[in-house]
């Protein structure tokens, strides 16, 4: 067996790589938030201050961006709930020998990072795209559907970034599905929409919940997707911290806003531990 | 005889391509215990599925009570189905997997309660209602999931293999229980297994099955001392029945074997053919040359000789 000591030398090199490159910056970035930096300035001023989060919360525009970002963040990870849920239960119970592949192509958004597809989903539903080109081709419309530059194209490109997160939990909890459970339903008199709301859903219910928290917070800190899909019009909390940081170089006032992400992604963890304790069969 | 309560005429299933059941034609009385054995393959399974209505027979029909339920979906069949795994909700407390089927039927509260107290009653589990059932032992979530199906006051119970998950002690003392329970409560029961001595010890027929077709149907009795073939001898009886390829009736004189000695088959021929005294078969596998001499003896053995 290790002694205490040689255990607490293999821990340290961890420890050390996350004190030093995630602990300390975000010590940083909290002290940052409530710095100043005077106008036409780039010295900071490390007197304590509230005063950005005061202008977050007071300023619509910034209050308007924080909703707009969440209510972006709930309807991809609606939309990706609707879609996932189909798809993981035809992966786990139809596809069969295809299961690999589908699950695979699936995976591809995950692996190729996020400049690549969302790239690929401008060249489909820009106004020149494959999307608008077909259908006006086809004659059933006369001038190009609005995706880019509007909040539906940015949600098409966040389901289809994100939809992986939703889908692989899913799957890990509906293989676990205890094998003719919908059988033994189905015999004691449950039909189809039975069996999903009192058998399958609540089985899976912890697969949702972690796939919902994924998405979720992946979409509330997205930023190429709502940039690139955005040209610039849909500003989201994660663009206009990067405006702050890295166009106005205000950084304490970047950094505040990046504090309240943080907040809000806090939240929703602490939520979605609670939801999971309150859920049947939590204990174990 | 009345009409039998279970009908299965003529029922076929394959899957893709390969068949699983051919023309299966069974008839179960009312308040029988009745066993469909077979080795693994032998479509018992599959029949047993088309039963509970979770897999559609390609042809044929199956009446219950008189009535067609062929095209009947599951939920709307009253019957109870015991899978091998059991299969119990795992969110749900016992008392919440025994009354489910009572929760789909929309009865009350209290109905639900009283029967949900009966059926655990009736498996011995009283006390159990809050557990949940990873809390249980193999062995009592059996018993949930047989209180689960017998709550619902089935008209037919099906049991897919029920003692294959229980281990040696258990498995003597389920089948003694499973036995008073159905003469207690006098639901027609089908049991599949692959365990003759299982089949044989508790069911009051045994149905025999191979290759997706009935091979004999009969009480425990019949199969056992009139096995209607090669295979049901083999299958049936401890030890199973030795068979061997019949030697040329001059070998078969030259080791002592007379025919006719006995118009039951000398003590000899009973121990050297097969367990089942009543019957001699010959299973050669080559086009047998025993001819007419073994025919002539076949008719005082009163046995039936398989060519296969």
């Amino acid at each position: 067996m290790l002694a205490a000591k040689s255990a607490r030398g293999l821990v340290a090199p961890a420890v050390l790589l996350t004190a030093g490159v995630f602990l300390a910056p975000f010590l940083l970035l909290l002290a940052m938030s409530l710095w100043s930096q005077p106008p036409g300035s780039l010295m900071l001023d490390v007197t304590p201050t509230g005063e950005h989060y005061r202008r977050i919360t007071t300023d619509s525009y910034y209050m308007t961006g924080l909703a707009r970002t969440i209510w972006l963040s709930l309807a991809t990870t609606a939309i990706c709930a609707a879609l996932a849920l189909p798809l993981a239960w035809w992966i786990v119970r139809r596809a069969g020998r295809f299961r690999g592949l589908v699950l695979a192509v699936v995976l591809i958004p995950m692996v190729c990072g996020a400049l690549l597809p969302t790239l690929g989903i401008v060249n489909l539903i820009g106004p020149l795209g494959v999307l608008n080109g077909t259908l006006k081709s086809l004659g059933l419309i006369d001038r190009s559907w609005k995706l880019l530059g509007t909040q539906a194209g940015i949600l098409i490109g966040l389901v289809h970034a994100f939809l992986p997160l939703m889908v692989l939990p899913l799957v890990a909890a509906m293989d676990r599905l205890p094998r003719d459970a919908e059988g033994a339903a189905m015999s004691l008199g449950a039909r189809r929409r039975a069996v999903w709301t009192r058998i399958i859903l609540p089985l899976c219910a912890p697969g949702l919940l972690a796939g919902s928290a994924l998405v979720f917070c992946a979409t509330l800190t997205a930023f190429v997707t709502p940039l690139i899909l955005g040209q610039g019009k849909i500003p989201t909390f994660a663009t206009m911290a990067y405006q702050q940081a890295s166009l106005v170089l205000d950084w304490p006032f970047a950094s505040a806003l990046a504090v309240v992400m943080l907040a809000i992604l806090a939240a929703i963890g602490a939520l979605g531990w609670a939801i999971r304790q309150a859920l049947p069969g939590a204990a174990r | 005889m009345t009409s039998p309560h279970v009908q299965i005429d003529g029922v076929a299933k394959s899957y893709g391509g390969a068949p699983a059941l051919r023309d299966a034609a069974i008839e179960i009385g009312e308040g029988e215990f009745a066993a469909l054995l077979g080795p693994s393959g032998c479509g018992k399974s599959t029949l047993l599925r088309i039963l509970s209505g979770l897999l559609e027979p390609d042809r044929g029909r199956i009446l219950l009570g008189g009535e067609d339920i062929t095209r009947l979906p599951a939920w709307d069949r009253d019957i109870g189905l015991v899978f091998q795994n059991y299969a119990l909700f795992p969110h749900m407390t016992v008392a919440q997997n025994v009354g489910f089927g009572l929760e789909m039927r929309r009865l009350s509260r209290g109905e639900t309660r009283t029967r949900v107290a009966d059926a655990l009653a009736a498996v011995g589990l009283t006390g159990f209602e809050r557990r949940r059932p990873a809390e249980l032992s193999g062995g009592q979530q059996q018993r949930v999931a047989i209180a689960r199906a017998i709550a619902i006051r089935p008209r037919l119970l099906l049991l897919d293999e029920p003692l294959s998950n229980l281990d040696a002690v258990l498995r003597s003392s389920v089948r003694s229980e499973l036995r008073e329970l159905h003469d207690r409560t006098g639901i027609t029961t089908v049991m599949v297994t692959h365990d003759q001595s299982e089949a044989l010890s508790i069911a009051d027929r045994v149905i025999l099955m191979k290759e997706g077709g009935v091979v004999q149907a009969g009480t425990p009795q019949e199969i056992y001392r009139h096995p209607a073939n090669a295979f049901a001898a083999s299958f049936v009886g401890s030890p199973p029945a030795a068979l061997f390829a019949l030697p040329p009736p001059a070998a078969a004189e030259a080791a002592g074997w007379q025919p006719g000695a006995s118009s039951r088959a000398s003590t000899a021929a009973r121990a050297a053919m097969i367990a089942a005294p009543a019957s001699a078969i010959c299973a050669s596998s080559a086009p047998c040359q025993c001819g007419s001499r073994i025919s002539s003896f076949r008719s005082r053995l009163r046995s039936r000789i398989a060519f296969s």
